[in-house]
């Protein structure tokens, strides 16, 4: 019965790496949009929040390589396509690819929001479902993805109680990505060799999404970072145009200074932009066509690097910073049919991993250049 | 201006020999005042960074002062202002006033961070016997230190900087760590081209005075954030230091490819890194305020003051004069400057040797098209070198050098990419899909090496005050008089004949071309040289074992005022072959330990003068 316990965990750690790469394209797509030179503020708040993710997917991947399971990364089924619908037992919305607006910052909160924000009312009875759409089914339970979280770690503890810790923490340590390979201000990837060392894991994610208590901070403070608030506050930041102050407390709306928000300087990307909605042999397909081969190119290296080569994380490095521009350079142009509309990447997952064959075949050991004269200077 | 009546210690100059004092002492709960001549933020908000940044892509000649605009209160020098120089009329083009005959080549940066703001980031150590020039090879001088005392002080350097580096690699010419030592950072990864060149060159032996040495291409250690080593500091690790005001920026390096003259995310080292780390109840951070002149009590020798000129803006050369006084005081303003500023207050120049034995790395550069493409314009500026020849016999003779292998083609000889391209379109008037393959296939093959070229302590090359050049402050401009010896030279002629080898084993087209109009040149049995500045400047107020020939002793401390230290490369007696931050860097350390040493001292005295009260 191990083998059952440990593949219910499995499809669960699955779950959550599909969950939390789900958010990543659309929170890229609102920052991307972002006029260069504008709204610093708030693209440094989605910048943080991404990297937050970024983490969250690498420490769920490497519980679920701890207990023996392999992470899926670059298999159609499990990608999402945008619009998709997070469904919840009591509530349900779409997340779609947005440029940054009070729409997308609107559906931000929502994704983030902490359970105790959602009416009392909404939480009696146990929510059994949570559907995202677009991909395959998911049964996720719980309201929130902090409740998901909990209950994880339950089963975890149950595993390990029944069959011993050693039985579920099985899996090879040479594909545990560690601090090494992965690095941002997000936190350290933790090595995942113990329920313990799980439940530190798997805590930081829900501690940085929702933050515990009746405080507003993720609690983070390890790495000398500044106060910084969870991310369903920190999205609020922007909401509210004002940053919460160290004495704001739950309840409060922020109280710190003021935050300049131009939603006029973005550029005004078609929401979902796909490859089908351009016209056939335009630049702009072509542009588009690049892009989501450069991504299914990155999905490929990201499933290498969480499945025994951890050192495929410099490559996506690389692939990172392509990406960018290249999104960058669909969203400065608008759509050839009078609509006024700016293209945007479509995260469109084709399978061929060319722009990673290539890469990974020529490219020389260190991360590719920026040009000189755009002022991107980072990854992300 | 600045807040109290004394401190316990007043630093003249923000720069990373001002930062570390700094922060030492302030960390042993000294009071500390630093004074900055040029521009920045004491407080080092993350938005005056950026506006660097925007200084620099705004910028049509990116040069390595281009993002820190020049300052008229507090003048800076500019490569842009070299040129030919024909005695007795001097260059009074930019900051320097330069007599020639020779032309000497580097800028510096007067902000708070000093030049460390557009530093490569090189950090290699000097050779064990890079300290006993005269003693081996009966050249220069050597260092009243070794090797082996100040090693581990290059151990604390190594920390604050960060520096990323394999001790496997860095085993050569007798160069030693300490049992189990690692870097705090694995080794930047090399770059495509050093890999290349790796192979190409590993058969390839070149001679120099008759003796054979190989062609050995090697990781150079660099102060940019790699990945941690785990065994670092006995198995504590490191965390890599990111951006200041942004710690979730820069914990790698991720190949900007703009080092120089600005890292956008900071992966690389800058002051701005250590005054940050400094204890910041202890330390004041004043800038905008020239030290103008050092006070001293004639009778005692004791330092009692640093008169200062505080201007409220940039564009105005108003300013008002304050004196900031301590208990002791550190010179950390940069050797240019530290030297003008003792002259000007004649201070600590006993042995006449202030301004004198001013060195630099000339570099000579090389540059050609390899057969194939290998990839340039990515990555760090450079992340190999061949080491091999940096020491050896020929050194009685004539000078040695490093090899920096560059990643970013023939950009610093030519300006290239931006340079192809005008000459492609005006020139050629290639347009279109020709335009871009010509461009790929002049690009992709780029290499370009320089031979960074030692100097020999020469009292002749030095820096001087004259009242007819002063600033807009009334600060005096430094006058600088600089001769390339024949040393020098042969180490030109060397490095050339070497490139000349390295290139036909390479089946590399030269396209090096010297000529008598660039701004250095030199000739030399017939062949002429033109070097660039390589922004080294050492030696103008150097520590030796005898106050008579020296103006610091082996503990850093001015020999005739016993509450002045002298910090920065103006105290290295040689400059030898290394790129002399990492080195300076550590006898700061050394310095700010000697410096605490007299503070207990003094302590234990006072302690001793207060029992004998009491009894």
């Amino acid at each position: 019965m191990l083998d059952q316990a440990l593949k219910h965990l499995h499809d669960e750690l699955q779950k959550a790496i599909e969950l939390e790469f789900s958010t990543i394209p659309p929170y890229l797509t609102a920052m991307y949009s972002i006029k260069p030179g504008t709204n610093q503020a708030a693209y440094d708040v989605i910048r943080s929040v991404v990297m937050e993710e970024m983490l969250h997917l690498t420490l769920a991947a490497n519980v679920l390589n701890a207990i023996g399971g392999r992470p899926a990364l670059n298999v159609a089924e499990l990608l999402p396509e945008y619009p998709i619908k997070l469904k919840f037992t009591d509530r349900q919305f779409p997340i779609g690819l947005l440029k940054f607006s009070p729409e997308a910052v609107d559906t931000f909160l929502k994704i983030e929001m902490p359970a105790r924000l959602i009416p009392s009312g909404r939480l009696a009875g146990r929510p059994d479902r949570m559907l995202l759409g677009g991909f395959r089914d998911v049964d996720l339970t719980g309201r929130t993805i902090g409740e998901f979280y909990a209950d994880l770690i339950l089963a975890l503890e149950d595993a390990c109680a029944q069959y011993g810790e050693e039985q579920v923490f099985c899996g090879d340590a040479t594909r545990q990505v560690d601090t090494r390979y992965y690095y941002n201000g997000g936190g350290e990837a933790l090595f995942i060799n113990s329920l313990k060392t799980a439940k530190q894991a798997l805590g930081l994610i829900v501690d940085q999404g929702e933050a515990g208590g009746d405080s507003l901070s993720d609690g983070d403070t390890t790495f000398g970072q500044a106060y910084e608030v969870a991310h369903y506050y920190r999205f609020n930041e922007i909401r509210q145009r004002r940053y919460y102050a160290p004495t704001d407390k739950f309840g409060d709306q922020p109280s710190g200074p003021e935050m300049l928000v131009d939603y006029e300087q973005v550029y005004d990307m078609r929401p979902n932009p796909r490859q089908q909605d351009l016209p056939a042999g335009s630049e702009l397909a072509g542009l588009m066509s690049e892009f989501n081969e450069l991504y299914s190119g990155f999905m490929n290296v990201l499933h290498e690097a969480f499945n025994g080569r951890p050192d495929a994380l410099l490559q996506a490095v690389t692939l990172m910073f392509s990406l960018k521009y290249k999104a960058i350079e669909l969203l400065k142009n608008p759509i050839p049919d009078g609509s006024g509309q700016h293209a945007g990447p479509g995260f469109e997952f084709v399978g061929a991993p060319v722009a990673a064959r290539m890469l990974m075949a020529d490219g020389p050991a260190t991360a590719e250049a920026a040009p000189a004269r755009e002022p991107v200077y980072d990854s992300v | 201006m600045h807040k109290l009546e004394h401190y316990d210690v007043v630093i003249v100059g923000g720069g990373i020999a001002g930062a570390i004092m700094a922060k030492q002492l302030s960390h042993q709960q000294q009071r500390v005042l630093v004074l900055e001549a040029g521009a920045g933020d004491p407080t080092l908000p993350y938005d005056s960074y950026l506006a660097y940044l925007d200084e620099y892509y705004r910028a049509n000649i990116k040069v390595p002062n281009a993002p820190y605009p020049d300052n008229p209160n507090a003048p800076q020098p500019s490569v842009l202002d070299t040129a030919p120089i024909a005695p007795p009329v001097p260059n009074t083009a930019g900051y320097f006033v330069q007599r020639g005959p020779n032309s000497y080549g580097s800028d510096y940066t007067r902000a708070l961070g000093g030049t460390t703001l557009h530093w490569l980031g090189t950090t290699l150590r000097m050779l064990p016997e890079d300290f006993e020039l005269h003693s081996r090879y009966g050249r220069g001088v050597d260092w009243p230190i070794s090797y082996d005392d100040l090693l581990p002080y290059y151990e604390m350097a190594e920390r604050e900087i960060g520096v990323s580096a394999d001790v496997e690699d860095q085993q050569f010419l007798g160069l030693h760590f300490s049992p189990g030592y690692v870097f705090p950072m694995h080794k930047i990864p090399q770059s495509y081209l050093d890999m290349w060149l790796t192979e190409k060159l590993a058969d390839l032996q070149v001679e120099r005075d008759g003796q054979a040495y190989p062609v050995r291409v090697v990781s150079t250690p660099q102060g940019r954030n790699g990945m941690p080593n785990p065994a670092y500091n006995n198995g504590e690790g490191y965390v890599p230091v990111g951006a200041v005001g942004r710690p979730d920026l820069g914990q790698r390096c991720q190949g900007n490819s703009s080092c120089v003259p600005i890292c956008p995310v900071q992966a690389k080292y800058n002051a701005w890194k250590t005054l940050a780390a400094a204890n910041p109840a202890y330390v004041e951070v004043q800038t905008q305020c020239v030290a103008s002149r050092v006070l001293v009590d004639g009778s005692s020798g004791y330092i009692t003051g640093i008169e200062y000129k505080h201007y409220d803006s940039q564009n105005s050369g108003a300013y008002t004069t304050h004196v900031a006084r301590g208990t002791r005081y550190v010179l950390a303003a940069h050797a240019i400057e530290n030297a003008k500023l003792l002259l000007a207050s004649n201070v600590a120049n006993r042995s006449g040797q202030v301004g004198r034995n001013l060195m630099d790395h000339p570099v000579l550069l090389t540059w050609a098209l390899l057969p194939e493409a290998t990839g340039p314009f990515r990555g760090p500026g450079s992340t190999s070198g061949i080491p091999s020849l940096r020491g050896g016999e020929f050194r009685a003779n004539g000078a040695a050098w490093r090899v920096e292998i560059d990643n970013w083609g023939w950009n610093w000889p030519t300006g290239a990419p931006y340079s192809s391209v005008d000459q492609l379109v005006d020139g050629e008037g290639r347009y279109g899909a020709d335009l871009r393959q010509r461009l790929n296939a002049i690009i992709q093959g780029q290499v370009r090496l320089g031979f960074l070229v030692e100097q020999l302590p020469d009292p002749f090359n030095r820096v001087t005050i004259d009242p007819d050049y002063m600033d807009r402050l009334g600060n005096y401009r430094p006058v600088i008089d600089y001769t390339i010896t024949d040393y020098t030279s042969a180490g030109f002629a060397a490095a050339k004949q070497v490139s000349d080898a390295i290139y036909d084993h390479l089946w590399a087209t030269d396209y090096t071309s010297y000529s008598p109009a660039d701004a250095g040149h030199v000739t030399y049995r017939g062949q002429g040289y033109s070097y660039r500045g390589a922004g080294h400047y050492v030696g103008t107020h150097r520590m030796g074992t005898d106050p008579d020939t020296s103006v610091v002793d082996p503990r850093q401390r001015s020999w005739d005022h016993p509450n002045l230290y002298l910090v920065g490369c103006g105290n290295m007696p040689t400059i030898a072959t290394s790129n002399p931050t990492l080195t300076m860097a550590a006898l700061t350390f050394w310095a700010a330990r000697n410096l605490l040493e007299d503070i207990a001292a003094d302590k234990v005295l006072a302690g001793a003068e207060l029992s004998a009260l009491a009894e």
